[in-house]
């Protein structure tokens, strides 16, 4: 096992651009909003970061040495990477291992602008077997997972409507939301199929924007401007079988990810008082509640009913209203959230947890072949 | 079976034997000589021992739903006319994983639903396409 230490390294700053279709701006001006507002709200000059992490967007936008540039940088470290999972367990490597102090991690997309359509599949069928049989969208992953679900379980599309009604209430509290309006569970159920059974709020939108997070040692977040957000545990998993995995449906990489994470931490599933996952499509919501503990598997569409994850419930879930509703910034709006709410700092009235001492966060890439989950504590 | 204008498939190192037994109308898989397992879709190499030597061998073409799901929006434009079309993933009675599409019959796709593969004309080459085996069949929820 790794010599590591819990909460070696926090989240000492967080920042964001504006969200939504921002023609005229390119997806590194928005970077650049965002890394001037989270280096301000850790009171960190940008020479005075040791590392820099950006993750690579479409249409060219993220390449780590134009985002260098821009910022003028020399940093002792710095990774292009693929999402903000590798980010985050990059930097956490970096700082708890005693490498650097700091380190400041920036993603930022101009796609809705740019209209990136996600004609893509996310599992890789060899050759154009894709094309051959209509497979587009990665959202075609989670809807033959719904699919099993029902079949395996006897879950329904009525259930499933409380993820979206759920996070639709949370966006309207959010001033960062692209989508404000609450959607009730009829008017979810007469919205339009996109891959059936999944329907259109079961999808992240496409939106343009940026955020930027900077991590330090606990030694650096003694000083900073912000109480620092720490990590107590992080854990990793990758899975690339696809559907050679006997169990594709249930999240391979996210279960062994949170049998690490529980080992590790100093805290329990009981412990958490708001749990963010990165909701690329509604049933990813579901998979987390299962894996990490919070219900037992196969059990999640039933637990979630009666309010249980609404900002009042028993376990808030995506309070910031997650891709659906907030924005899609493939988990770093969940990111930013969570660091705003264990510090008390949410910024509308009703917004704010009463309670939030402990968060979960969890993301994952579009197949789940990665996943990442940290604890998140004050 | 035909669904014109849909798209022809692209060849390469690794699927090439696959297509040449589609047209044939012959469902084959890649069996490794090591450890024997058999792969879908068409791999060069086997994904189990990691042994480079793979041998086509043909595949009775029954099979089981594993999940389906149904596409209301053409991101492929040549689907456009199909709308909404179905996608699954059949389980082979020899183990691997497909995608592929159940054509449209009488009976509706269900998860657990037994298919034999057809072979549908794309182009001047067929691809292995699936339909129901035994229409009138009900599903029982719960995990098979």
């Amino acid at each position: 096992m790794a010599n590591y230490s819990n909460d070696a390294a926090c989240i000492i700053g967080v920042g964001a651009s504006p969200q939504g279709k921002l023609p005229g701006y390119s997806g590194d001006d928005l970077a650049i909003i965002a890394v001037r507002e989270a280096l301000a709200d850790a009171g960190l000059e940008r020479t005075a970061v040791d590392a820099l992490l950006v993750q690579r967007s479409y249409a060219g936008n993220g390449d780590l040495r134009e985002i260098g540039h821009r910022l003028g940088l020399a940093p002792a470290l710095s990774w292009s990477v693929a999402c903000l999972g590798e980010a985050l367990e990059a930097a956490w490597m970096a700082i708890a291992g005693g490498l650097i102090d700091s380190a400041l991690l920036v993603y930022g997309t101009n796609q809705r602008t740019n209209r990136n359509e996600f004609a893509q599949s996310a599992y890789h069928v060899g050759g154009n077997f894709d094309q051959v049989y209509g497979l587009a969208n990665p959202g075609s992953v989670a809807a033959f997972n719904f699919r099993r679900r029902m079949h395996d379980y006897g879950a329904t599309e009525e259930q499933l409507a409380a993820i979206t009604v759920a996070q639709s209430r949370a966006a309207a509290l959010n001033p960062l939301a692209v989508y404000r309006k609450p959607v009730s569970r009829e008017e979810y159920l007469r919205s339009e199929y996109v891959i059936a059974p999944l329907r259109i709020s079961d999808f992240s939108m496409i939106s343009d924007g940026a955020f930027a997070l900077v991590l330090g040692s606990a030694a650096l977040a003694r000083s900073s401007a912000q109480a620092p957000v720490y990590i107590n545990a992080i854990s990793y998993q990758s899975n690339f079988r696809e559907l050679a995995e006997p169990d594709a449906m249930y999240h391979p990489s996210q279960r062994p990810n949170a049998a690490r994470l529980w080992e590790r931490s100093d805290f329990a599933p009981g412990d958490v008082d708001a749990l963010y996952v990165q909701d690329a499509y509604t049933p990813n919501v579901l998979a987390a509640l299962e894996n990490y503990g919070f219900c037992e598997l196969g059990t999640a569409h039933e637990w979630i009913q009666g309010g249980r994850i609404e900002l009042d419930g028993e376990l808030p879930v995506n309070v910031n209203g997650g891709q659906n509703r907030m924005t899609y910034m493939v988990g770093w709006q969940n990111a930013f959230d969570a660091v705003k709410q264990v510090r008390h700092q949410a910024d509308m009235p009703g917004r704010q947890l009463s309670k939030c001492d402990n968060v979960l966060l969890t993301m994952s890439t579009g197949l789940w072949q990665q996943t990442c989950s940290m604890v998140l504590h004050g | 079976m035909s669904r014109p204008g849909l798209p022809e498939p692209l060849f390469d190192s690794q699927n090439a034997p696959y297509f040449d037994g589609a047209r044939r109308g012959e469902l084959l898989l890649p069996k490794c000589t090591t450890c024997a397992q058999l792969s879908a879709p068409p791999v060069s190499n086997c994904t189990n021992c990691f042994g480079t030597e793979m041998e086509w061998v043909p595949a009775s073409g029954n099979g089981t739903v594993f999940s389906y799901i149904e596409y209301h929006r053409a991101w492929i434009p040549q689907f456009a006319p199909y709308l909404p079309y179905n996608v699954s993933i059949i389980e082979l009675d020899e183990g691997p994983r497909l995608i592929s599409n159940v054509v449209p019959g009488e009976t509706p796709v269900q998860v657990g639903q037994r298919v034999r593969a057809v072979f549908e004309d794309r182009g001047s080459w067929k691809v292995p396409v699936f339909e129901v085996a035994e229409p009138g069949w009900a599903p029982t929820t719960g995990r098979l």
